[in-house]
Protein backbone atom coordinates (compact mmCIF):
# COMPACT_ATOMS: atom_id res chain seq x y z
CA UNK A 1 0.00 0.00 0.00
CA UNK A 2 0.45 3.62 -0.22
CA UNK A 3 0.42 5.24 2.83
CA UNK A 4 0.49 9.27 3.67
CA UNK A 5 0.57 10.60 7.17
CA UNK A 6 -0.03 14.01 7.86
CA UNK A 7 -2.31 16.43 10.05
CA UNK A 8 -5.26 18.13 8.77
CA UNK A 9 -6.94 21.09 10.19
CA UNK A 10 -9.85 19.67 11.76
CA UNK A 11 -9.64 20.59 15.55
CA UNK A 12 -10.76 17.30 17.53
CA UNK A 13 -10.18 14.65 14.57
CA UNK A 14 -9.09 11.80 16.16
CA UNK A 15 -6.23 9.34 14.73
CA UNK A 16 -7.52 7.83 11.58
CA UNK A 17 -6.46 5.45 9.71
CA UNK A 18 -8.03 4.36 6.05
CA UNK A 19 -7.99 4.04 2.51
CA UNK A 20 -8.84 7.19 0.83
CA UNK A 21 -12.03 7.42 -1.09
CA UNK A 22 -13.55 11.06 -2.95
CA UNK A 23 -17.81 11.99 -2.50
CA UNK A 24 -18.93 15.59 -3.54
CA UNK A 25 -15.54 17.15 -3.50
CA UNK A 26 -14.22 16.12 -0.15
CA UNK A 27 -12.09 13.01 0.42
CA UNK A 28 -13.88 11.02 3.28
CA UNK A 29 -11.16 8.58 5.05
CA UNK A 30 -12.16 6.17 8.21
CA UNK A 31 -15.91 7.59 7.83
CA UNK A 32 -14.87 11.46 7.99
CA UNK A 33 -14.49 13.76 5.32
CA UNK A 34 -11.71 16.09 5.06
CA UNK A 35 -11.52 18.98 2.61
CA UNK A 36 -9.46 19.42 -0.33
CA UNK A 37 -7.38 22.18 0.34
CA UNK A 38 -3.90 23.82 0.95
CA UNK A 39 -1.59 21.04 2.77
CA UNK A 40 -2.06 17.54 3.79
CA UNK A 41 -6.02 17.11 2.27
CA UNK A 42 -4.20 18.72 -1.24
CA UNK A 43 -1.43 16.15 -1.36
CA UNK A 44 -3.70 13.13 -0.87
CA UNK A 45 -6.15 14.57 -3.41
CA UNK A 46 -3.31 14.52 -5.79
CA UNK A 47 -2.30 11.03 -4.92
CA UNK A 48 -6.03 10.30 -5.26
CA UNK A 49 -6.10 10.96 -8.55
CA UNK A 50 -3.15 9.85 -9.94
CA UNK A 51 -4.27 6.01 -8.52
CA UNK A 52 -7.77 6.15 -9.57
CA UNK A 53 -6.42 7.25 -13.58
CA UNK A 54 -3.44 4.75 -13.45
CA UNK A 55 -6.42 1.97 -11.81
CA UNK A 56 -4.18 1.11 -8.82
CA UNK A 57 -5.20 0.88 -5.24
CA UNK A 58 -6.42 4.02 -3.66
CA UNK A 59 -3.86 6.08 -0.98
CA UNK A 60 -4.24 4.79 2.89
CA UNK A 61 -3.62 7.68 4.92
CA UNK A 62 -3.28 8.21 8.36
CA UNK A 63 -4.58 11.58 9.25
CA UNK A 64 -5.08 13.67 12.69
CA UNK A 65 -6.77 16.98 13.47
CA UNK A 66 -3.75 19.23 15.00
CA UNK A 67 -4.27 23.10 14.28
CA UNK A 68 -0.68 23.46 15.79
CA UNK A 69 -0.53 22.27 19.26
CA UNK A 70 1.32 19.19 18.66
CA UNK A 71 -1.01 17.14 20.59
CA UNK A 72 -2.33 15.17 17.33
CA UNK A 73 0.91 15.28 16.03
CA UNK A 74 2.73 13.35 18.56
CA UNK A 75 -0.31 10.86 18.34
CA UNK A 76 0.41 10.47 14.73
CA UNK A 77 4.04 9.75 14.71
CA UNK A 78 3.46 7.35 17.73
CA UNK A 79 1.48 5.47 15.91
CA UNK A 80 3.51 4.98 12.74
CA UNK A 81 6.53 3.77 15.23
CA UNK A 82 4.32 1.24 16.62
CA UNK A 83 3.27 0.08 14.13
CA UNK A 84 4.91 1.25 10.71
CA UNK A 85 6.25 -2.84 10.74
CA UNK A 86 2.87 -4.53 10.60
CA UNK A 87 1.43 -2.06 8.38
CA UNK A 88 4.98 -2.48 6.05
CA UNK A 89 4.09 0.28 3.06
CA UNK A 90 5.66 0.07 -0.11
CA UNK A 91 5.55 3.86 -0.28
CA UNK A 92 5.47 6.42 3.10
CA UNK A 93 4.76 10.04 2.40
CA UNK A 94 5.31 12.07 5.64
CA UNK A 95 3.57 15.44 5.50
CA UNK A 96 2.21 18.31 7.66
CA UNK A 97 2.89 17.64 11.78
CA UNK A 98 4.23 19.65 14.29
CA UNK A 99 8.03 18.73 13.92
CA UNK A 100 9.70 16.50 16.72
CA UNK A 101 13.69 15.85 16.17
CA UNK A 102 13.01 12.83 18.64
CA UNK A 103 9.95 10.72 17.14
CA UNK A 104 11.28 11.31 13.65
CA UNK A 105 14.45 9.67 14.82
CA UNK A 106 12.27 6.75 16.69
CA UNK A 107 10.56 6.75 13.03
CA UNK A 108 13.14 6.09 11.27
CA UNK A 109 14.53 2.99 13.85
CA UNK A 110 11.40 1.49 12.95
CA UNK A 111 11.43 2.13 9.40
CA UNK A 112 14.71 -0.35 9.33
CA UNK A 113 12.99 -3.05 10.58
CA UNK A 114 10.33 -3.36 8.14
CA UNK A 115 10.89 -6.08 6.45
CA UNK A 116 10.46 -4.70 3.11
CA UNK A 117 11.80 -0.67 3.17
CA UNK A 118 9.41 1.17 2.16
CA UNK A 119 10.32 4.20 -0.02
CA UNK A 120 10.74 7.27 1.62
CA UNK A 121 8.78 10.59 0.88
CA UNK A 122 9.22 13.92 3.31
CA UNK A 123 7.49 17.56 2.43
CA UNK A 124 6.62 20.06 4.60
CA UNK A 125 7.46 20.24 8.39
CA UNK A 126 8.40 16.33 8.15
CA UNK A 127 10.88 17.30 6.10
CA UNK A 128 11.90 19.83 8.30
CA UNK A 129 12.25 17.65 11.34
CA UNK A 130 14.20 15.08 9.08
CA UNK A 131 16.75 17.31 7.85
CA UNK A 132 16.85 18.80 11.39
CA UNK A 133 17.68 15.38 13.11
CA UNK A 134 20.47 14.55 10.52
CA UNK A 135 18.49 12.40 9.16
CA UNK A 136 17.77 13.18 5.42
CA UNK A 137 19.89 10.62 3.98
CA UNK A 138 17.47 8.03 5.24
CA UNK A 139 14.90 9.28 2.43
CA UNK A 140 14.53 9.09 -0.97
CA UNK A 141 12.41 12.02 -1.84
CA UNK A 142 12.56 15.53 -0.48
CA UNK A 143 9.97 18.55 -2.75
CA UNK A 144 11.37 21.69 -0.61
CA UNK A 145 10.02 24.86 -2.13
CA UNK A 146 13.12 27.48 -2.78
CA UNK A 147 12.94 28.57 0.87
CA UNK A 148 13.64 25.22 1.85
CA UNK A 149 16.17 24.49 -0.33
CA UNK A 150 17.87 27.11 1.76
CA UNK A 151 17.35 25.85 4.61
CA UNK A 152 18.42 22.38 3.70
CA UNK A 153 21.61 24.30 2.39
CA UNK A 154 21.87 25.75 5.58
CA UNK A 155 23.12 23.36 8.84
CA UNK A 156 22.45 25.37 10.79
CA UNK A 157 18.78 25.80 10.67
CA UNK A 158 16.74 23.83 12.48
CA UNK A 159 13.44 25.56 10.72
CA UNK A 160 13.19 27.95 7.68
CA UNK A 161 12.23 30.78 10.31
CA UNK A 162 15.71 30.90 10.56
CA UNK A 163 18.00 30.53 7.45
CA UNK A 164 20.83 32.46 6.79
CA UNK A 165 19.34 35.94 5.36
CA UNK A 166 21.94 35.68 2.29
CA UNK A 167 20.44 32.00 1.87
CA UNK A 168 16.83 33.77 1.66
CA UNK A 169 17.41 36.21 -1.25
CA UNK A 170 18.48 33.68 -3.77
CA UNK A 171 16.58 33.17 -6.34
CA UNK A 172 15.18 29.54 -8.07
CA UNK A 173 18.34 29.86 -10.43
CA UNK A 174 21.02 29.07 -7.33
CA UNK A 175 18.60 25.79 -6.43
CA UNK A 176 21.36 23.57 -8.27
CA UNK A 177 24.08 25.45 -5.96
CA UNK A 178 22.55 25.37 -2.77
CA UNK A 179 21.16 21.55 -3.26
CA UNK A 180 24.70 20.98 -3.64
CA UNK A 181 25.31 22.37 -0.31
CA UNK A 182 22.59 20.45 1.43
CA UNK A 183 23.88 17.37 -0.17
CA UNK A 184 27.22 18.30 1.39
CA UNK A 185 26.22 19.03 4.72
CA UNK A 186 23.48 15.71 4.57
CA UNK A 187 20.49 17.75 4.41
CA UNK A 188 18.95 16.38 1.20
CA UNK A 189 17.18 13.23 0.76
CA UNK A 190 18.45 10.80 -2.10
CA UNK A 191 16.75 12.83 -4.60
CA UNK A 192 15.51 16.64 -4.30
CA UNK A 193 12.43 17.84 -6.26
CA UNK A 194 13.28 21.16 -5.89
CA UNK A 195 9.97 23.27 -6.99
CA UNK A 196 9.56 26.75 -8.27
CA UNK A 197 9.31 28.70 -11.37
CA UNK A 198 12.12 26.44 -12.75
CA UNK A 199 11.58 23.12 -10.64
CA UNK A 200 15.15 21.04 -10.57
CA UNK A 201 15.02 17.02 -10.35
CA UNK A 202 18.45 16.70 -8.39
CA UNK A 203 20.05 13.27 -7.81
CA UNK A 204 23.22 12.52 -5.07
CA UNK A 205 23.96 16.56 -6.12
CA UNK A 206 23.50 16.25 -9.62
CA UNK A 207 20.49 17.94 -11.95
CA UNK A 208 19.32 15.09 -13.53
CA UNK A 209 16.11 17.62 -15.28
CA UNK A 210 15.45 21.28 -15.80
CA UNK A 211 11.55 21.74 -16.00
CA UNK A 212 10.46 25.05 -17.16
CA UNK A 213 7.44 24.88 -19.52
CA UNK A 214 4.58 25.51 -19.48
CA UNK A 215 5.83 28.42 -17.16
CA UNK A 216 2.91 29.60 -14.82
CA UNK A 217 3.65 32.06 -12.37
CA UNK A 218 0.34 32.08 -10.62
CA UNK A 219 1.06 28.30 -9.39
CA UNK A 220 3.15 29.89 -6.78
CA UNK A 221 1.02 32.07 -4.76
CA UNK A 222 -1.81 29.04 -4.84
CA UNK A 223 -2.14 27.57 -1.76
CA UNK A 224 -1.50 23.33 -1.91
CA UNK A 225 0.21 23.35 -5.23
CA UNK A 226 3.22 22.54 -3.33
CA UNK A 227 1.41 20.00 -1.68
CA UNK A 228 -0.18 18.33 -5.10
CA UNK A 229 3.41 17.91 -6.36
CA UNK A 230 4.24 15.72 -3.28
CA UNK A 231 0.74 13.89 -3.97
CA UNK A 232 1.64 13.25 -7.40
CA UNK A 233 5.80 12.16 -6.83
CA UNK A 234 4.12 9.91 -4.46
CA UNK A 235 1.90 8.18 -6.47
CA UNK A 236 4.24 7.93 -9.26
CA UNK A 237 6.81 5.90 -7.21
CA UNK A 238 3.79 3.33 -5.46
CA UNK A 239 2.99 3.05 -9.65
CA UNK A 240 6.31 1.62 -10.12
CA UNK A 241 8.23 4.53 -12.08
CA UNK A 242 12.15 4.86 -11.16
CA UNK A 243 11.98 7.85 -8.32
CA UNK A 244 13.82 10.52 -10.68
CA UNK A 245 10.76 9.63 -13.71
CA UNK A 246 7.95 9.67 -11.12
CA UNK A 247 9.98 13.53 -9.88
CA UNK A 248 9.77 14.30 -13.01
CA UNK A 249 6.50 13.38 -14.12
CA UNK A 250 5.26 15.09 -11.14
CA UNK A 251 6.31 18.41 -11.98
CA UNK A 252 5.38 18.26 -15.53
CA UNK A 253 1.65 17.25 -14.74
CA UNK A 254 1.11 19.81 -12.08
CA UNK A 255 2.82 22.65 -14.40
CA UNK A 256 -0.08 21.43 -17.14
CA UNK A 257 -2.66 21.17 -14.76
CA UNK A 258 -1.84 24.87 -13.91
CA UNK A 259 -2.25 26.02 -17.66
CA UNK A 260 -5.34 23.55 -18.11
CA UNK A 261 -7.06 25.54 -15.08
CA UNK A 262 -6.17 28.80 -16.65
CA UNK A 263 -4.94 29.72 -13.25
CA UNK A 264 -4.70 32.83 -11.01
CA UNK A 265 -3.34 33.82 -8.30
CA UNK A 266 -6.48 33.29 -6.77
CA UNK A 267 -7.42 30.21 -7.61
CA UNK A 268 -7.79 27.41 -5.40
CA UNK A 269 -5.93 23.91 -5.48
CA UNK A 270 -8.88 22.03 -6.14
CA UNK A 271 -9.23 23.25 -9.19
CA UNK A 272 -6.11 22.70 -10.09
CA UNK A 273 -6.25 19.18 -9.14
CA UNK A 274 -9.84 18.48 -11.25
CA UNK A 275 -7.31 19.10 -14.51
CA UNK A 276 -5.11 16.02 -13.37
CA UNK A 277 -7.07 13.26 -15.49
CA UNK A 278 -7.76 15.45 -18.66
CA UNK A 279 -3.11 16.13 -18.13
CA UNK A 280 -2.53 12.32 -17.52
CA UNK A 281 -4.88 11.76 -20.82
CA UNK A 282 -2.84 13.91 -22.54
CA UNK A 283 0.66 13.29 -21.57
CA UNK A 284 1.38 10.58 -19.52
CA UNK A 285 2.58 8.39 -21.65
CA UNK A 286 3.83 10.22 -23.58
CA UNK A 287 6.24 12.00 -20.77
CA UNK A 288 6.97 8.10 -19.56
CA UNK A 289 9.95 6.63 -21.05
CA UNK A 290 7.97 3.19 -20.76
CA UNK A 291 5.74 4.18 -23.78
CA UNK A 292 6.15 5.41 -27.25
CA UNK A 293 3.06 7.35 -27.83
CA UNK A 294 3.02 10.61 -28.40
CA UNK A 295 0.94 13.06 -27.63
CA UNK A 296 -0.45 16.22 -25.99
CA UNK A 297 -2.95 19.13 -26.97
CA UNK A 298 -2.18 21.28 -30.31
CA UNK A 299 -0.86 24.65 -29.49
CA UNK A 300 1.03 23.21 -26.52
CA UNK B 1 14.15 32.33 28.11
CA UNK B 2 13.16 29.03 27.16
CA UNK B 3 9.23 27.42 26.66
CA UNK B 4 7.87 24.34 26.46
CA UNK B 5 5.87 25.76 23.71
CA UNK B 6 6.08 28.04 20.29
CA UNK B 7 2.52 30.09 21.40
CA UNK B 8 4.11 30.47 25.00
CA UNK B 9 6.98 32.40 23.86
CA UNK B 10 5.19 34.87 20.80
CA UNK B 11 2.58 35.44 23.45
CA UNK B 12 5.66 36.62 27.07
CA UNK B 13 7.08 38.32 23.65
CA UNK B 14 4.24 40.62 22.90
CA UNK B 15 3.90 41.03 26.28
CA UNK B 16 7.02 41.97 27.16
CA UNK B 17 7.87 44.63 24.54
CA UNK B 18 4.32 46.26 25.52
CA UNK B 19 5.91 46.49 28.78
CA UNK B 20 8.64 48.58 27.72
CA UNK B 21 11.41 45.95 27.33
CA UNK B 22 13.88 45.37 24.52
CA UNK B 23 13.55 41.13 23.50
CA UNK B 24 13.82 39.49 20.58
CA UNK B 25 12.62 35.86 19.58
CA UNK B 26 15.41 33.51 18.92
CA UNK B 27 16.22 30.11 18.22
CA UNK B 28 17.22 28.00 21.28
CA UNK B 29 20.91 26.75 21.66
CA UNK B 30 20.87 24.13 19.14
CA UNK B 31 21.22 21.15 22.05
CA UNK B 32 17.67 22.22 23.41
CA UNK B 33 16.39 22.17 19.99
CA UNK B 34 13.02 19.85 19.50
CA UNK B 35 12.15 21.13 15.88
CA UNK B 36 9.72 23.97 16.04
CA UNK B 37 11.72 26.08 18.57
CA UNK B 38 11.50 29.55 19.97
CA UNK B 39 13.06 31.59 22.84
CA UNK B 40 12.81 35.17 23.78
CA UNK B 41 16.16 36.66 24.46
CA UNK B 42 16.33 39.09 27.01
CA UNK B 43 18.60 41.27 29.14
CA UNK B 44 20.24 39.15 32.28
CA UNK B 45 20.33 42.55 33.70
CA UNK B 46 16.24 42.95 33.82
CA UNK B 47 15.44 38.72 34.43
CA UNK B 48 14.45 40.08 38.02
CA UNK B 49 11.93 42.11 36.55
CA UNK B 50 10.96 40.16 33.68
CA UNK B 51 10.46 37.01 36.21
CA UNK B 52 7.89 39.12 38.11
CA UNK B 53 6.15 40.37 35.41
CA UNK B 54 5.52 36.85 34.24
CA UNK B 55 4.23 35.87 37.32
CA UNK B 56 2.19 38.78 38.11
CA UNK B 57 0.29 37.94 34.44
CA UNK B 58 0.68 33.89 35.21
CA UNK B 59 2.63 33.18 32.03
CA UNK B 60 5.09 29.93 31.70
CA UNK B 61 8.55 29.81 30.79
CA UNK B 62 10.57 26.49 31.63
CA UNK B 63 13.90 28.23 32.28
CA UNK B 64 16.25 31.22 32.27
CA UNK B 65 19.73 30.17 31.01
CA UNK B 66 22.53 32.73 30.58
CA UNK B 67 23.44 32.29 26.77
CA UNK B 68 26.47 30.62 25.95
CA UNK B 69 25.79 28.79 22.40
CA UNK B 70 24.71 30.44 19.66
CA UNK B 71 21.09 31.35 18.97
CA UNK B 72 20.41 32.25 15.73
CA UNK B 73 17.71 35.14 14.83
CA UNK B 74 14.74 34.66 13.24
CA UNK B 75 14.97 35.71 9.26
CA UNK B 76 13.00 38.82 9.11
CA UNK B 77 13.46 39.42 5.04
CA UNK B 78 10.22 40.23 3.02
CA UNK B 79 9.54 39.88 -1.00
CA UNK B 80 6.77 41.66 -3.15
CA UNK B 81 5.89 40.35 -6.46
CA UNK B 82 3.50 42.06 -8.65
CA UNK B 83 0.72 40.03 -10.28
CA UNK B 84 -1.22 42.91 -11.91
CA UNK B 85 -4.73 42.49 -10.41
CA UNK B 86 -3.11 40.81 -6.90
CA UNK B 87 -0.05 41.13 -4.65
CA UNK B 88 1.81 38.02 -3.32
CA UNK B 89 4.27 39.15 -0.50
CA UNK B 90 6.76 36.43 1.27
CA UNK B 91 8.16 36.18 4.73
CA UNK B 92 10.83 33.48 5.15
CA UNK B 93 8.81 30.20 4.15
CA UNK B 94 5.19 31.75 3.95
CA UNK B 95 3.51 34.34 1.37
CA UNK B 96 0.26 35.92 1.48
CA UNK B 97 -1.57 37.13 -1.57
CA UNK B 98 -4.22 39.54 -1.94
CA UNK B 99 -6.48 41.59 -4.76
CA UNK B 100 -5.36 45.25 -4.77
CA UNK B 101 -8.49 46.48 -5.45
CA UNK B 102 -10.52 45.33 -2.86
CA UNK B 103 -8.16 44.05 -0.47
CA UNK B 104 -9.33 40.87 0.09
CA UNK B 105 -6.53 37.76 0.67
CA UNK B 106 -7.36 35.29 -1.86
CA UNK B 107 -3.98 33.30 -1.55
CA UNK B 108 -1.88 32.00 1.48
CA UNK B 109 0.95 29.53 0.71
CA UNK B 110 4.04 27.91 2.02
CA UNK B 111 4.84 26.37 5.27
CA UNK B 112 4.81 22.93 6.59
CA UNK B 113 3.68 23.19 10.23
CA UNK B 114 0.01 22.41 10.90
CA UNK B 115 -1.19 25.55 11.92
CA UNK B 116 -0.76 26.63 7.99
CA UNK B 117 -4.09 24.65 7.06
CA UNK B 118 -6.40 25.93 9.35
CA UNK B 119 -4.88 29.48 9.25
CA UNK B 120 -4.99 29.56 5.49
CA UNK B 121 -8.92 28.76 5.90
CA UNK B 122 -9.21 31.02 8.47
CA UNK B 123 -7.59 33.96 6.07
CA UNK B 124 -9.10 33.45 3.02
CA UNK B 125 -11.78 35.93 1.34
CA UNK B 126 -10.98 37.99 4.52
CA UNK B 127 -10.13 41.52 4.06
CA UNK B 128 -6.43 42.27 5.04
CA UNK B 129 -7.47 44.71 7.64
CA UNK B 130 -10.50 42.30 8.97
CA UNK B 131 -8.35 38.98 8.95
CA UNK B 132 -7.73 37.32 12.32
CA UNK B 133 -3.83 37.41 13.22
CA UNK B 134 -1.99 34.52 12.62
CA UNK B 135 0.19 35.55 15.79
CA UNK B 136 -2.75 35.21 18.04
CA UNK B 137 -4.20 32.02 16.15
CA UNK B 138 -1.43 30.23 15.20
CA UNK B 139 1.25 28.18 17.79
CA UNK B 140 4.31 27.52 15.50
CA UNK B 141 7.27 29.47 13.59
CA UNK B 142 5.20 29.25 10.29
CA UNK B 143 2.55 31.42 12.21
CA UNK B 144 4.80 33.89 12.71
CA UNK B 145 6.25 34.57 9.61
CA UNK B 146 2.62 35.02 8.21
CA UNK B 147 2.39 37.44 10.67
CA UNK B 148 4.91 39.10 9.44
CA UNK B 149 3.71 38.69 5.72
CA UNK B 150 0.28 40.01 6.72
CA UNK B 151 1.52 42.99 8.53
CA UNK B 152 3.69 44.05 5.18
CA UNK B 153 0.60 43.51 3.24
CA UNK B 154 -1.19 45.88 5.74
CA UNK B 155 1.63 48.79 5.04
CA UNK B 156 1.37 47.82 1.56
CA UNK B 157 -2.13 47.96 1.04
CA UNK B 158 -3.31 50.82 3.20
CA UNK B 159 -0.24 53.12 2.37
CA UNK B 160 -2.54 54.02 -0.45
CA UNK B 161 -0.02 52.06 -2.96
CA UNK B 162 -1.70 49.15 -3.45
CA UNK B 163 1.23 47.15 -4.96
CA UNK C 1 6.62 -27.55 -17.14
CA UNK C 2 7.22 -23.37 -16.86
CA UNK C 3 5.07 -21.76 -15.18
CA UNK C 4 3.38 -19.06 -16.74
CA UNK C 5 3.29 -15.64 -15.11
CA UNK C 6 0.52 -13.65 -15.97
CA UNK C 7 -0.39 -10.46 -15.49
CA UNK C 8 -3.76 -8.86 -16.06
CA UNK C 9 -3.65 -5.11 -17.32
CA UNK C 10 -7.03 -5.08 -18.53
CA UNK C 11 -8.46 -1.45 -16.96
CA UNK C 12 -5.26 0.41 -16.17
CA UNK C 13 -4.45 3.16 -17.77
CA UNK C 14 -0.85 4.40 -19.41
CA UNK C 15 1.63 3.70 -18.74
CA UNK C 16 0.47 1.55 -15.63
CA UNK C 17 0.65 -1.77 -18.28
CA UNK C 18 4.37 -0.88 -19.26
CA UNK C 19 5.63 -0.64 -16.21
CA UNK C 20 3.75 -3.56 -14.48
CA UNK C 21 5.86 -5.60 -17.67
CA UNK C 22 9.04 -3.85 -17.13
CA UNK C 23 8.89 -4.83 -13.46
CA UNK C 24 7.69 -8.69 -14.24
CA UNK C 25 10.74 -8.56 -17.37
CA UNK C 26 13.42 -7.25 -14.85
CA UNK C 27 12.04 -9.91 -12.01
CA UNK C 28 12.19 -13.31 -14.02
CA UNK C 29 15.37 -13.02 -16.31
CA UNK C 30 14.29 -15.93 -18.23
CA UNK C 31 10.47 -17.97 -18.53
CA UNK C 32 7.34 -17.26 -20.11
CA UNK C 33 4.98 -13.98 -19.35
CA UNK C 34 1.33 -13.52 -20.33
CA UNK C 35 0.73 -9.83 -20.40
CA UNK C 36 -3.25 -9.33 -20.60
CA UNK C 37 -4.38 -5.42 -22.24
CA UNK C 38 -7.17 -3.67 -23.99
CA UNK C 39 -6.38 -0.78 -25.81
CA UNK C 40 -4.12 -0.79 -28.52
CA UNK C 41 -1.03 1.47 -27.05
CA UNK C 42 -0.52 -0.88 -24.15
CA UNK C 43 -0.15 -3.27 -26.85
CA UNK C 44 2.23 -1.20 -28.64
CA UNK C 45 4.10 -0.56 -25.49
CA UNK C 46 4.20 -3.50 -24.06
CA UNK C 47 5.95 -5.16 -27.43
CA UNK C 48 7.95 -2.54 -27.68
CA UNK C 49 9.65 -2.55 -24.54
CA UNK C 50 9.80 -6.79 -24.49
CA UNK C 51 11.09 -6.72 -28.07
CA UNK C 52 14.25 -4.41 -26.65
CA UNK C 53 14.94 -6.53 -23.69
CA UNK C 54 15.10 -9.16 -25.93
CA UNK C 55 11.99 -11.22 -25.50
CA UNK C 56 10.34 -12.78 -28.01
CA UNK C 57 6.85 -11.74 -28.78
CA UNK C 58 3.53 -13.02 -29.66
CA UNK C 59 0.10 -11.46 -30.00
CA UNK C 60 -3.29 -13.39 -29.52
CA UNK C 61 -6.07 -10.80 -30.12
CA UNK C 62 -9.34 -11.49 -28.78
CA UNK C 63 -12.68 -10.74 -30.17
CA UNK C 64 -13.42 -8.07 -26.85
CA UNK C 65 -10.65 -6.12 -28.05
CA UNK C 66 -8.52 -7.18 -25.33
CA UNK C 67 -5.05 -9.37 -26.78
CA UNK C 68 -2.79 -11.74 -24.98
CA UNK C 69 1.09 -11.16 -25.62
CA UNK C 70 2.84 -13.83 -24.59
CA UNK C 71 6.64 -12.66 -24.02
CA UNK C 72 9.23 -15.75 -24.18
CA UNK C 73 12.62 -15.90 -23.16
Amino acid sequence: MMLIAGTVPIKDMPLTLGKVTSESGYLVVGGRSIPCTQGTGAMVSAALATTSYLGLEAPHALLVGDIGKGEGSRKLYQYLIDHIEELSPAVLALHYWLPNMSQTRQLCAAVEKCARRPIMIADAASMYSAKAAGLAEKFDIFTPDPTEIAFLADPEATHPAYIARHLFETDITRAPELARAAYRHHGAAKILLAKGAIDYIIKDGEVLATISEPNVPALEPIGGTGDTITGLVSAFAFAGLELHEAAIIAAKVNRMAGKYANVTPATKVREVIAQFPAVFKDYLCQWSSVCGAKGGRSGD
Amino acid sequence: MLFQEVSQAMAVEKMLKAAGYMVRLVAPPPELRKGCDLAVEINLVEQPGIERLLKEKDMAYTSIEPIRAKTAPLLDAVKVTDFGRWVMVKAGNMKITYEKESGVIVNVSGGGCPDIPYLHAELIDKRLDQAPRPKALGFTLCALNLERALDECLALYSGGNKT
Amino acid sequence: MNEIKTIDARGLSCPQPALLATQAIKKLSKGTLEVLVDSATARENVSRLAKNAGWTVTIEDKPDGSSRIVLKK
